[in-house]
């Protein structure tokens, strides 16, 4: 085994962390107590590449691999970009773009990708519904192919990006007896009669990040906007699960490392009893134990980002044992890193209590804690690992 | 980046678990329970075996044998074993890495030369009553030769080992002794009996005016031999506690098939599905962190004492954890005393202590951390 980065790697990943201190840290705090998307970071992260990264170079990309987008979604955490800012990057990037540009014809790329790659356009993915999370064949929101149309009626919720989206990648039934065969995939513009969205969803953390239901009411599109062909969709949702397993997750190890430095100066800045806390064990042992887990964390998922990058295929243990890891147990040393600041910890001053907050999505998100168990499980029910 | 073991590597595994048959496993077993003769005769009759594949050279001196990280790549293979034996053997392999890399006379490569064939017990005496911080064990020099004093603690392997390698020092010098354990002068205490790890042996080694020839003791002032054992015996740790870890759950698992509760097996219960499925998941962590901690040292990562730390405290502490997950899900017939979890259980703890001070360990981690930020 070798966990070595190019260090063509690197020197991006060091080029992100800076721009990202730079252009859009002075702007987190104003927009996350506010709850507001920063479009003017989201445009900046457009013009340095970040947002279409992996796409190649004729399509607005630089034809990236999946580890440099990992690492350029770790810098950003960890220069202190907030949760939401990255995860509306990831929704837009790795669920809905991605998804156009592996599955989609010709001509839904070339309209699609250079816009959202540049950040043009925004897009979101909707999967999730109000009466049907992880268990995806339970969903109801129907596509009825008339003439050349398809006809989509339904709705889905929680859906990042939702409210700012110029292009929603929409997954549907289209033979509603055929379970997990019968989910078909396609792509809805802003605007298009009958597709509305509902009002924003006031959530705990990730607060810039607009998050709300879709509606689909006779919403009528066209065939050629159908991804891929009829029956594939959940076979690209699960694709798509395995970005928001690797590449939405890194962002939270870089915050790990953002707290960690944080905490260091904290400690050696904060005075009792007549010295620093920095030389106190209790505080000394919680910043050892936040390194510790986010070592831990690492290796296991840049093995995602690798998997990919060596073209292999569904890599499901993998990344459901990487989010249940990150996702699950980063909240302790995160609360731990709120209680070393003490009363400035509970306030918006050193950002701490936003990554906390930011962070309690992980287990929720892309599949509860509880969901990554069942996979975990039943691929082990195949034979000891 | 790759996550792949090598080919060489896979080979050298499908090899080492060959060796480990049904006689085998039994004579490992026994070891559990075996006075010091049994010991050393079975440690030495299944070292043979292994000094046969490319495993037991691997990574023992910079030049000629190969990588630690395809070492360690493997390591689990035995470890998950027997906890004691692979500890017992990787004791051996340390004292001989550290022998080939800091002294060089024709009695050295003799000694090699058994190592090489697996015909070499040895040990390596660090801690002293005080702990894990600088050996008061002292030297004195005496014209062309030295005198030794002092004691060591809980060494492994020492009962059964043909030579120990002891750290000393000479006011602000630190000096690597290479001791005869039959020797006058040195003194074994009786075996100490300890919970785990029942098939490797600790005493206590005293030193009373020890007299050693020139070129037994070798100067390793300002040199990185001390950071290099401390990490290699972190790395050793993780490894053991890896296999621990293997072990814990496949005993889980297999108990989680074949128990049926109310008709059907404990596995169809969503509860302990979830368990097993923590387990995994800490058990992949620990591999993937342990592993990347070898690779860290091998490859000059600035990093590479502190990962070396991680590693060693959350492969012990998980070992711990799943070992005890382990038991809990398989009732009293885990905690007999005769089971294999059970032994894990023990073996779990006594990793837990062997050689890292968790404790002090955490604390480097954070003074390096506070310093770097």
């Amino acid at each position: 085994m070798e966990f070595s980065f190019t260090e063509e790697q690197l020197l991006f990943k060091d080029q992100v962390l800076k721009f990202a201190r730079k252009e859009i840290v002075p702007r987190v705090q104003e927009h996350e107590l506010a709850a507001k998307f920063d479009f003017e970071s989201w445009k900046k992260l457009g013009e340095f590449g970040i947002l279409g990264l992996h796409f190649p170079e004729e399509f607005g990309g630089s034809g990236a691999d999946v580890v440099t987008c990992m690492l350029a979604a770790e810098a950003l955490g960890e220069a202190g970009v907030d949760g939401g800012l990255t995860l509306s990057y990831g929704a837009h990037t790795f669920l809905c773009a991605d998804t156009i540009f592996q599955h989609g014809s010709d001509e839904l790329k070339k309209k699609y990708i250079p816009k959202l790659a540049s950040g043009e356009w925004i897009g979101c993915m909707g999967l999730t519904e109000p009466g049907a999370g992880s268990d995806v064949a339970s969903m109801r929101t129907k596509a009825e192919k008339q003439g050349d149309n398809y006809v989509l009626n339904g709705s889905k919720m929680f859906i990042t990006n939702g409210q700012i989206a110029d292009v929603a990648l929409v997954y549907a039934k289209t033979d509603t007896k055929a379970g997990h065969a019968g989910i078909s995939a396609f792509v809805v513009d802003k605007g298009t009669p009958g597709f509305s969205v509902g009002k924003k969803l006031n959530k705990m953390g990730v607060r810039t990040s607009p998050t709300c239901e879709l509606v689909f009411e006779d919403c009528v599109i066209p065939k050629e906007n159908l991804v891929g062909f009829e029956g594939a969709g959940f076979l690209m949702s699960m694709q798509t699960v395995e970005w928001d397993r690797s590449a939405l997750l890194t962002p939270l190890l870089g915050s790990m490392q953002f707290v960690i430095e944080r905490c260091c100066r904290y400690a050696k800045e904060r005075e009792q009893f007549g010295r620093p806390i920095a030389d106190f064990e209790a505080i000394k042992e919680k910043i050892a134990k936040m390194k510790i887990f986010m070592e831990a964390a690492k290796p296991l998922v840049y093995r995602i980002g690798w998997c990919k990058d060596q073209g292999r295929g569904l890599n499901h243990l993998e990344a459901a044992v990487a989010k249940l890891f990150l996702a699950d147990w980063s909240l302790e040393p995160l609360n731990d890193a709120v209680i070393l600041f003490g009363g400035y910890g509970y306030c918006h001053e050193y950002d701490i209590e936003r990554v906390l907050r930011d962070s309690r999505l992980a287990p929720i998100g892309g599949g509860t804690s509880d969901i990554q168990k069942m996979i975990i499980s039943k691929l082990m029910e195949g034979g000891a690992k | 980046m790759n996550f792949d073991l090598k080919t060489q590597e896979k080979e050298i595994k499908a090899t080492i678990e060959t060796l480990f048959g049904e006689a085998e496993l039994e004579a490992l077993a026994a070891m559990e329970s075996t006075a010091i003769a049994g010991l050393r005769k079975t440690t030495l009759q299944l070292q043979r075996a292994l000094a046969k594949t490319a495993w037991w050279t691997l990574g023992i001196s910079d030049e000629t044998e190969g990588s630690i990280t395809s070492m360690f790549a493997v390591d689990t293979a035995v470890a998950k074993v027997s906890a004691s034996f692979y500890l017992a053997l990787q004791n051996t392999r340390l004292f001989s890495s550290l022998l080939a890399n800091n002294f060089k006379s024709s009695t050295i490569e003799t000694i090699l030369k058994n190592y090489r064939a697996g015909e070499l017990i040895g040990a390596v005496a660090f801690s002293e009553d005080s702990g894990q911080s600088l050996p008061e064990t002292s030297l004195e020099q005496d014209s062309d030769s030295f005198r030794l004093s002092g004691q060591k603690s809980y060494v492994a392997n020492s009962a059964i080992a043909d030579f120990i390698l002891v750290f000393a020092k000479d006011g602000e010098k630190q000096f690597l002794c290479l001791v005869d354990p039959k020797a006058t002068g040195v003194m074994r205490t009786a075996r100490i009996d300890t919970l785990g790890l029942k098939g490797l042996t600790y005493t206590n080694l005293v030193f009373d005016q020890l007299e050693l020839a020139g070129d037994m003791v070798v100067d390793i002032s300002g040199s990185k031999t001390e950071q290099y054992y401390k990490m290699h015996l972190n790395l050793i740790l993780s490894a053991a506690a890896t296999g621990v870890m293997q072990n814990s759950l496949k005993q889980a698992q297999t108990h989680a098939r074949a128990y049926l509760k109310n008709g059907k097996p404990l596995m169809a219960k969503q509860g302990i599905r979830f368990e097993l499925a923590e387990m995994l998941t800490l058990l992949q962590g620990s591999e993937l962190l342990a592993q990347r901690a070898v690779w860290s040292l091998e490859s000059g990562d600035f990093e590479a004492l502190t990962i070396s730390q991680c590693a060693a405290i959350f492969t012990c502490k998980q070992a711990e954890n799943l070992s005890s997950k382990a038991m809990q899900l398989m009732t009293t017939e885990g905690y007999t005393s005769d089971s294999l979890i059970a032994r894990a259980f023990n073996d779990a703890k006594g990793i837990s202590i062997a050689g890292a001070d968790i404790h002090e360990s955490t604390m480097e981690i954070a003074n390096t951390l506070l310093e770097r930020y």
